[in-house]
């Protein structure tokens, strides 16, 4: 088993939860895991990209190569467009559809969404009102997390003690919140899916 | 491998370095954990004069290292970060420091690597190593992430000794980061296919947060120095160097840390009016208090403006050594207290702040302004843990 998935997104996002729950699964399973970020200058409101890899096999480099990337799981969809380049021929884009406009040149939403609609397997989903209905905006990149939760070959009980790790000192609303995100990602992911 | 450079460093008396390149900072992965190694007990030197350097004592000390040369190189040797893997494939022996050993290997993934591969993770160069693959293969691919520093040292300087390919030669991209396909490419030709990026994506590069106080100094400074034109705001390291960019292109300089102030000094030295240097709280105490006496002593014709975001913001809010004491650091390295003036970074300031940066500019000597306002981000984190 091997999944290499592109983390991306604007600073600020929570992408490095994503990474974190994901990676915290993913060890919990036994794999091997490696995950290089962009940091620094990045968190403030620029473009930022993570490269998570796991594998039941020991891994060898730190970035994804070029056109090997079986995921790219965006919290922003103009930023799931830029690491295009990454994807694999057979890789699955999944991407929250809410844009986060902070850059006056932001395209069209419409034509952002087109773009998106060319790539052979992709899953758009708005991740920012999922996480708004079940009362818990915060929680859109556990939205995410969950509509990639299929792909991930982890079980999805481990996804959750991921959540437990890294939101449990902030209380058990907040991670029966969070899980709930999980969950709502997923469903809306297999209906996409399904359509 | 920090476990192992303590050792060797307990070993021969010598610093050993552990050298990061920029992916392998900023990567992470599970690690095997080695219980903690006890803290040696406190003890003076054998020899006390060990860290007196005077010329007599350095020189002695130069010998014993020159001495340990060749023990280093026989670590070296030995190292079990250094591999040697013996491939079929003689045409071309791969030299694969660090962290481009993993792209190397991420190529070989399904399948061994033909060709000798010498993995070397561990300095000086393991020399028997070294000669053994450059004797058994006609060519050798040097991959080494950021500078070509061992391609040069085996090149030499005529670099007519051995047949060599890197990033001297173009085989490899002469800088930049490497990467799998790189290293790829260079090593079977193959250009890897992919998709490419959508026109409409636009560039998205970092900002202030909103609300940063910075954003408003730097609004009042822009203010100002339009009637001087580009080129007399020497800044430093930190979140304020966001300034650099538009919309504000209100800086000229990020050189490292503290030389904002020294740099304004020369300047003004130099004759430039007015010059002014711009340094946040934390980046002030790390390195800026030295060049800010200088000026007090030169009484230099500047104006420095701290900004004082109580934190160091840029690097995730840790907290800053200048937290309160600004003032009278300032005023201890013999500011004139009328010179040393805080203002409140707030759109409402906007005003003030441009009349005092003029007034400090005006007065023919060394002036301080301080705007001061909580950094957005640790202001954020306070309120949620008072909740
Ligand atoms: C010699 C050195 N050490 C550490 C750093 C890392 N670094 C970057 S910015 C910074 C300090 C930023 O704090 P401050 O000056 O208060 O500015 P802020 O980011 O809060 O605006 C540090 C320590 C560096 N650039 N150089
Ligand atoms: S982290 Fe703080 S100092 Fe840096 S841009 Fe944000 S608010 Fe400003």
């Amino acid at each position: 088993m091997k999944k290499d998935i592109i983390l991306s997104g604007v600073g600020g996002q929570g992408i490095l939860s994503i990474a974190t729950v994901i990676g915290y699964a993913a060890i919990d399973s036994g794999l091997y895991m490696k995950q290089a970020e962009v940091h620094g200058m990045s968190q403030r409101g620029g473009d930022v990209q993570s490269h998570l890899r796991i594998s039941s096999k020991e891994i060898h480099s730190d970035l994804i190569p070029f056109g090997g990337a079986d995921i790219i799981l965006s919290i922003e969809p103009m930023e799931s467009l830029r690491y295009l380049p990454y994807l694999s021929e057979e890789g699955w884009v999944i991407t929250n559809s809410t844009p986060f406009d902070n850059i006056s040149n932001y395209p069209d939403i419409n034509a952002v969404k087109e773009e998106i609609g060319k790539i052979k397997k992709h899953i758009l989903i708005d991740a920012d009102d999922i996480a708004k209905n079940i009362g818990s905006p915060m929680s859109m990149n556990m939205v995410m997390v969950g509509a990639a939760s299929d792909f991930l070959e982890i079980d999805f009980e481990k996804l959750e003690k991921g959540i437990r790790f890294i939101f449990g000192s902030k209380g058990e609303e907040v991670v029966n919140k969070n899980i709930e995100a999980l969950n709502a990602g997923k469903e809306f992911s297999e209906k996409f899916r399904n359509k | 491998m920090a476990f192992y450079a303590f050792e060797m460093s307990e070993k021969y008396q010598v610093p050993v370095l552990l050298r990061l390149t920029t992916r392998l900072s900023h990567s992470r992965s599970g690690v095997e954990v080695k219980p903690l190694k006890n803290e040696n007990e406190l003890k003076l030197p054998e020899d006390k004069r060990q860290f007196v350097l005077l010329p007599a004592i350095a020189r002695k000390r130069y010998k014993m290292l020159l001495a340990n040369q060749e023990k280093f190189e026989s670590e070296s040797e030995t190292s079990p970060f250094n591999t040697y893997y013996e491939g079929k494939d003689k045409s071309i022996g791969i030299i694969a420091c660090g962290i481009a050993y993993n792209y190397l290997m991420e190529n070989y993934n399904d399948s061994p690597c033909p060709y000798p591969v010498l993995k070397v993770s561990q300095y000086p160069l393991p020399r028997k190593q070294v000669e053994k693959i450059s004797s058994e293969c006609k060519q050798l691919v040097i991959l080494e992430e950021g500078a070509p520093m061992i391609e040069e040292m085996l090149k030499g300087y005529l670099g007519n000794c051995l047949n060599i390919r890197g990033r001297l030669d173009g085989t490899l991209p002469r800088d930049g980061e490497l990467n799998p396909n790189l290293v790829l490419r260079a090593l079977t030709g193959k250009i890897t296919e992919m998709k490419t990026v959508p026109q409409i994506v636009a560039a998205r590069p970092p900002k202030f947060c909103n609300g940063c106080g910075h954003i408003d100094a730097y609004n009042a400074l822009n203010e100002v120095m339009k009637e001087y034109g580009d080129g007399h705001v020497l800044a430093d390291i930190g979140c304020y160097t966001l300034g650099a960019l538009p919309p504000f292109n209100s800086i000229n300089s990020c050189v490292d840390m503290g030389a904002s102030i020294t740099m304004a000094k020369g300047a003004a030295d130099a004759g430039l009016f007015p010059a002014i240097a711009v340094i946040g709280d934390s980046t002030f105490t790390h390195s800026g208090m030295t060049g800010l006496l200088d000026a007090v002593i030169e009484n230099t014709n500047m104006v420095l403006m701290i900004m004082d975001n109580s934190t160091t913001g840029m690097t995730g809010g840790q907290d800053s050594h200048a937290v309160d004491r600004l003032v009278s650091i300032c005023e201890g390295l013999g500011v004139n207290k009328d010179h040393i003036i805080r203002v409140i970074p707030l759109k409402k300031n906007h005003e003030e702040m441009v009349r005092i940066i003029r007034q400090e500019i005006s007065y023919n000597g060394i002036s301080v302004i301080i705007p001061t306002r909580e950094c957005m981000q640790t202001l954020k984190r306070k309120t949620k843990a008072n909740k």
